[in-house]
């Protein structure tokens, strides 16, 4: 029954996306919608845990079920002579399949070999579900304790959606989902890519960025990184292709998704604003996308009232600590740069940009400027912590990198064109 | 003379041509990598067993136990540091859960979750607190309680 939870999610994304955009669909599109799906999904069960007080799987099925009929007989209503529903988009879906199936094997079974993910899989993500599920109406309590509380929540409320429909804490659905969030992510670069540049281009990125070992790994582990990358690639992706509207969703779904993505959203779409002329035009549009998703954000990280002792203990004297910062730079450059488990990807991405510099737009400048921000941000945070400085970056920065790899993958590809393209 | 002045070193054809060799070099490196990871997975779906697997028999003593406190012997400043503690620690939140186990202050609570290896220590701590045990599972690991903590 749980697979049931996926398709409602699906045709939920699909009938809003419908709304939002009334061209005709594309493959893309469809990449997006599953995405818009599962944070509806994920809010619905919010929502209906703060009104409810408890975790109640026929209410949240039915109001789901309420919000896509409604979605539905709006798009019936609303695009009553919309003849088709896709438009045929290069790369077939089908040379799509055919080109990733070594990848989604192996996708597949890295995500069975650990049916309760890693570390923090099963120890955060999973427990907040395991206890929300469990805990009937003191779930609240979880906001109150230390780190396992600690919102956002998307993970979890997604994970809440699939157990309402399987009825009891199936260890499929977790595993399921992160299939769903690298499948999505896979296709939402090749797809996006192919509107920047030749279809084999933008599969040849796609494949690279699966063969990046750590990325299988990492994306089927159960944490949250996987949909952090997948947000914040949906979101460029959306800006690039007119969405607005959508994009500002898919931001507000990027806040809900971990805390990185509370950080990566504001600066991404203020960055578009001073670069995208099409982005300023729209910014009423973006900003009221972002606001449908803001409270079930907003609202947890409000009750929160737990939180390690002295773990997030700062003093600002340690942004001057030269050592700290040459530590950094160094684990950066051994553990990142040269490791083998990032393929190199650190060391192609720059040279490419730089070949392909000619050909940046405003977009790609965008997407420099985000990241110069994000890495001035967070290297920021890590330096200041006055609690294991060395152990925090160690066990946590490649996760960091990881949440911006499909993207980085998107933006080194989208610029490799030439005059005639 | 301007023309050759304005041009690039290595022509961009040959820039795109050797991109192309490389990332596809890293591309068989790193998939070949990735077949050699799945041949050496223990690939069968039960081969990760369930996380707190040792604490789950004291999980129906705790069922109605909104919080309880949480006790290792394994010295540690900070347990979010320590893999060991940690572990330990993480494992025991997620199978006695929906009950919170909270490490930091464990003895302020009338149940407490004891998961101490030295004999000796566990004796002393009983005698200093008051605490009288439970239930003790066979693999030591104990819930101790309190009639004024």
């Amino acid at each position: 029954m749980s697979v049931a939870a996926f398709f409602v999610s699906f045709l939920t994304g699909l009938y809003g996306l419908r709304l939002i955009n009334r061209t005709r669909l594309v493959w893309l599109e469809y990449f997006l919608a599953v995405g818009l799906g599962v944070g509806i999904s994920a809010q619905v069960v919010f929502y209906s845990l703060v009104l409810a007080g408890r975790f109640n799987p026929v209410l949240i099925i039915l109001a789901h079920l309420f919000i896509l009929i409604g979605l539905y007989s709006t798009d019936r209503f609303v695009n009553i002579n919309r003849k088709e529903h896709m438009l045929f988009s290069r790369p077939s879906i089908v040379l799509f399949l055919a080109v990733f199936a070594l990848f989604i094997f192996l996708m597949i079974v890295f995500a069975l070999a650990r049916p309760y993910g890693d570390w923090d899989g099963w120890a955060l993500w999973n427990f907040r579900a395991n206890f929300i599920y469990r805990a009937g109406g003191r779930w609240w309590d979880i906001l109150g304790f230390n780190l396992h509380g600690h919102p956002p929540w998307f993970l979890p409320l997604f994970t809440l959606w699939g157990w309402a429909w399987a009825g009891k804490e199936d260890v499929m659905v977790p595993i399921l989902t992160s299939i769903l969030g690298t499948f999505l992510t896979i296709g939402t670069l090749v797809y996006g890519l192919s509107y920047r540049v030749k279809s084999w281009k933008a599969l040849f990125g796609g494949v690279y960025l699966c063969s990046i070992p750590y990325f299988l790994d990492h994306a089927t582990s159960q944490y949250a990184d996987i949909w952090v990358a997948y947000y914040v690639l949906a979101v460029v992706v959306s800006l690039q292709r007119g969405l607005f509207f959508l994009s500002g969703i898919l931001g507000g779904l990027l806040c809900l998704s971990k805390n990185e993505g509370m950080i990566l959203t504001p600066i991404l779409l203020g960055m578009s604003f001073i670069f995208l002329q099409d982005a300023r035009r729209h910014w009423r549009a973006i900003l009221a996308g972002v606001f449908c998703v803001l409270p079930a954000v907003v609202i947890p990280q409000m009750l929160m009232t737990g939180d390690l002792p002295g773990i997030n203990q700062t003093n600002m004297v340690y942004l001057l600590d030269v050592k700290r910062w040459q530590w950094f730079m160094d684990f950066i450059v051994r553990h990142v740069v040269l490791s083998p488990h990032w393929g190199g990807l650190w060391i192609i991405a720059p040279v490419m940009l730089l070949v392909f510099r000619g050909y940046w737009d405003n977009h790609i400048k965008v997407y420099l400027c985000t990241l110069m921000m994000f890495f001035i941000i967070f290297m920021a945070l890590y330096v200041v912590v006055v609690y294991d400085f060395y152990w925090r970056i160690s066990v946590s920065w490649d996760r960091l990198m990881f949440q911006i790899t499909p993207w980085v993958v998107y933006m080194m590809f989208s610029c490799w064109r030439n005059k005639e393209e | 003379m301007h023309k050759t002045a304005h041009r690039p070193i290595i022509d961009h054809r040959l820039w795109e041509i050797a991109l192309i060799a490389f990332i596809s070099f890293q591309i068989v490196i790193n998939t070949w990598k990735q077949i050699h990871l799945f041949l050496g997975y223990p690939f069968l779906f039960s081969s990760q067993s369930y996380p707190g697997k040792d604490f789950l028999g004291l999980r129906s003593y705790l069922k109605s136990i909104p919080m309880a406190g949480y006790y290792s012997d394994w010295p540690s400043s900070h347990p979010l540091t320590d893999a060991h503690t940690m572990f330990a620690y993480q494992q025991a939140q997620y199978a006695l859960s929906p009950t919170l186990l909270d490490y930091y202050h464990p003895f302020t609570y009338k149940w407490i979750v004891l998961n101490c290896h030295d004999h000796r220590t566990e004796e002393r701590l009983l005698k200093e607190l008051n605490v009288s045990i439970v239930v003790r599972l066979p693999n030591g690991l104990a819930i101790g309680h309190r009639e004024k903590p």
